[in-house]
């Protein structure tokens, strides 16, 4: 039954939407993500009209799975309802579905908040212009004036829009949370920005972004009157990177805040295999990656990004294959309107000595030795939490390697590779991953002991 | 994990009764009269744990809810042979104590007692009712990276699947419900090889026995065994179980538990922190092990009046960074075979590092 209503919404969709088209398969994947909110989600799309359909579509879309497996029809519906009573057709349809429709903020689980802010603000609902100033103004004022503070608990989840609104007290974090909230239910686009730390130690110092007149506006909780101030991050905590929260993540604006300049990073010595390294500050007692300038080398061995005036730390670190390592920690200062090179070399690996002598026997079945090129083989139980984290690693070698894949078996069992209708005996703990070239193994390593991506990539580039 | 270590150091103070019940709101009447029909004891129980409850749950408890708490372990106990008594520490922390982190809190004790009352009736010992549980739970939920929300167990069950901290709660969700004393375990992150895993550790026979959340599993045995002999630190979480031997500290209405010994060999480290050759009080010293490209933080403590901090590490590195008003140094732990190291640390004003260290750990075994 559910497959035929499928095709019904798919049909429907496939004739009414053409411009952004989700395929069967991405509505099959929410619905599966869905859990056993899936009948519910299906009911939702039967009875909305084909315009509704696609905006909905894409939010169930963009959602994680815990919030499809909560949500219900009426936070749907008013959400639509709401959104579209407030917009204003200037902007475009991607700012309008990613800040005012896109209903979540940051982790909180989602309620049904627009009817309930609507009615209680409505006396003083904004129109165009500087009535949107004025309202950005008031809200903060409100927010000061009306919430009281919270301490950061450790149990339970961060509250709701619904739950901080009436209970009127509030984290930092959750007053972002509702600011924002009441922003989108009177169609003003909103974003979380925040600085993970910054470059005088403080860790994460957050405001908001209000989108007024074409352009991303900053406005700081309980300090009104820096609203629209680009420096008032850099002259309070001092800028490193500034990071604006979206439905897909984030993006790095960090160039808005302050006078950011482009560090080169060239790294040395083991190039291209490493992938270790990080940028970090000394922050609230600690030294703290900058987790979100997603540090990765290029094919030519370089990194690069935008970093405000400061003291980093550059971290550098090889992992030898008994998981020891090598790390390099260096210090250095970056200045606006400098070019920045940073050249480092890359730690050699440490030895490996008094390893304890693997026993294991192994032979090529006589199809993989008429191969060419390089195999990797990955063996695993799709049942074991080692095996399935191993694989995440590993899977996306598939377009530059031919990866053979065999699960369900146990260790100490003889095995026979399907495809080849052969067997190897590998007498190892799972996972397994046998590495093949010029029909030799030179690649074995076995169990959750090791980081495969590494290995592979090192390996094979 | 990560979020806990961040959160452990601006919690509140634990609150009063009356602090409790004027964050309850609307819902001050039905939490009152839950509270007042209940026997004596149980109610000094219930106001222990509602008083470390946040907000966002007071709001909303039923009188049913906080019924259920009690009702379920304490039937189990009755009715189960394989039960085993605990005192009134283990009791309140680990058993009655409906959570876990930072899931939702839902009404989840009556539901495992239906889904798992008949099978484990079967079993002859504790030992037996915790496998029996956990090879069920392990059955129908299975491991998947989700989202960094955590699921409740009955939204992890409605999935069937949770990553490892999901898994953790439904587990232990499960054999609190059968009045088995349950806490999470962690390695806030691995020394040997990058990310983080959780589990559970279970009260048997007097002492605390781990036991893996996904995959075959058996009392002290799972696919992680070999990596916690290999680990840094293993903590355990209670909410406040002051009489823990291996306690790091209670504070703010949480207790840090040092589970490692129970793993792996340890050694006993004592650090001093000094500025200008004296002896700084109530620095910070931030423990950190290699792991994703950085040093990333496994334990925060603070020193004592004489500048000391002392923990109990497994045989591994240690990137150990020191900190007040923004006087900053650090120091290598480095196993050398003794059970006994000692470090100081000095602090200055602008510290900058050009180092290259060796962050050992312990041999693979193929055994």
């Amino acid at each position: 039954m559910i497959r035929i209503l499928l095709n019904i919404i798919w049909i429907v969709l496939f004739f009414a939407c053409p411009c952004w088209l989700h395929s069967q398969s991405d509505l099959e994947d929410i619905l599966s993500r869905a859990g056993t909110n899936n009948s519910n989600l299906i009911k939702i799309l039967n009875s909305a009209d084909s315009i509704q359909t696609e905006r909905i579509l894409w939010l169930l879309s963009n959602l994680p799975d815990l919030d499809l497996l909560e949500i219900d029809s009426s936070i749907i519906y008013n959400n639509d309802y709401y959104s579209n009573s407030v917009r204003d057709y200037q902007l475009s349809d991607s700012i309008f579905l990613n800040y005012i429709y896109y209903l979540k903020i940051d982790q909180e689980p989602l309620s049904n908040y627009k009817p309930v802010i609507y009615k209680y603000f409505n006396t003083v609902c904004p129109g165009q212009g500087s009535d949107q100033v004025d309202f950005v103004e008031f809200i903060n004022k409100w927010l000061t004036d009306s919430i009281g503070g919270a301490p950061v608990e450790f149990y339970g989840p961060i509250r709701s829009v619904d739950q901080i609104f009436s209970q009127r007290t509030a984290t930092e974090r959750e007053k972002i949370i509702l600011y924002s909230a009441i922003m989108k239910t009177f169609g003003i686009p909103c974003r979380y920005v925040y600085i993970p730390v910054s470059t005088k130690g403080m860790v994460n110092f957050r405001w908001i972004e209000v989108y007024l007149d074409e352009d991303w506006i900053p406005v700081y909780l309980n300090q009104p009157d820096f609203t629209g101030n680009f420096n008032y991050p850099q002259d309070t905590v001092g800028v490193s990177i500034a990071v604006a929260l979206n439905p897909n993540g984030y993006e790095l604006i960090t160039e808005k805040y302050t006078a950011a300049t482009t560090v080169n990073f060239k790294l040395t010595n083991g190039f291209p295999h490493y992938q270790d390294f990080s940028i970090n500050l000394l922050g609230e007692g600690s030294l703290r990656p900058l987790d979100e300038l997603q540090t990765e080398l290029d094919s030519t061995g370089e990194y690069s990004c935008m970093l405000g005036e400061g003291e980093y730390f550059l971290i550098l670190g090889n992992r030898n294959e008994q998981g020891s390592s090598n790390v390099k920690i260096s210090s250095f200062t970056v200045y606006s309107g400098q070019k920045i090179l940073i050249e480092n070399e890359i730690p050699p690996e440490i030895p490996v000595t008094g390893m304890d002598t693997l026993v294991y026997e192994y032979f090529l079945p006589p199809e993989i030795d008429t191969m060419e090129g390089k195999i990797l083989i990955f063996r695993g139980d799709s049942d074991q939490e080692a095996s399935i984290r191993a694989w995440s690693q590993i899977q996306h070698y598939s377009s530059a390697v031919k990866l053979l894949t065999v699960g369900g078996f146990k260790p100490e069992e003889i095995l026979e590779i399907e495809e080849f209708n052969q067997i190897i005996h590998l007498e190892l703990p799972l996972p397994i991953i046998v590495g093949i070239d010029d029909h030799e193994i030179v690649l074995l390593h076995f169990g959750y002991n090791l980081n495969y991506d590494d290995i592979i990539s090192k390996w094979l580039f | 994990m990560f979020y806990l270590l961040i959160v452990l150091f601006t919690l509140p103070s634990v609150r009063s009764w009356d602090q409790t019940l004027q964050l309850c709101g609307e819902n001050r009447m039905e939490i009152e009269r839950s509270v007042s029909e209940l026997p004596g004891e149980k109610q000094e129980d219930i106001i222990w744990i509602l008083n470390r409850l946040p907000q966002g749950d007071l709001t909303g408890l039923s009188g049913e809810l906080i019924s259920h708490w009690i009702i379920y372990p304490e039937s189990a106990q009755i009715l189960y042979s394989w039960s085993q008594p605990v005192d009134d520490v283990i009791w309140r922390n680990y058993v009655l104590f409906p959570r876990f982190s930072q899931e939702p809190l839902e009404d989840y004790r009556p539901w495992f007692f239906r889904q798992l009352g008949e099978i484990v009736d079967t079993c002859s010992d504790l030992v037996s009712a915790v496998n029996t549980i956990h090879n069920w739970a392990t059955e129908v939920v299975k491991f998947k990276p989700t989202q960094r929300r955590d699921q409740g167990p009955l939204e992890t069950y409605a999935f069937g699947y949770g990553r490892c901290e999901e898994l953790m709660i439904f587990n232990g969700s499960a054999c609190r419900s059968f009045g088995i004393p349950v806490r999470q375990a962690f390695a806030p992150y691995w020394a040997f090889t990058d990310n983080n895993h959780a589990w559970t550790e279970v009260y048997v026979d007097g002492k605390w026995q781990y036991i893996g959340v996904s995959g075959n599993t058996t009392l002290n045995q799972s696919w992680f065994s070999d990596h916690t002999k290999r680990t840094s630190i293993i903590v355990a979480i209670s909410p406040e179980d002051t009489f823990s031997s291996d306690l790091l500290y209670t504070n703010r209405g949480i207790s840090l538990i040092n589970s490692t010994a129970n793993y792996a060999p340890t050694a006993s480290i004592n650090i001093q922190v000094i500025f200008d050759s004296q002896p700084v009080d109530s620095a910070t010293v931030s423990f950190q092990v290699f792991n994703w490209g950085a040093f990333r933080e496994i334990l925060r403590l603070f020193t004592d009046s004489r500048g000391w901090v002392r923990v109990d590490l497994g045989l591994t590195s240690a990137w150990i960074i020191a900190c007040k008003d923004n006087n900053y140094g650090y120091e290598i732990y480095t196993p050398s075979g003794s059970t006994l190291e000692s470090l100081t640390i000095e602090i200055q004003a602008g510290l900058e590092i050009d180092t290259a260290v060796l962050m050992l750990v312990p041999p693979l075994k193929n055994d």
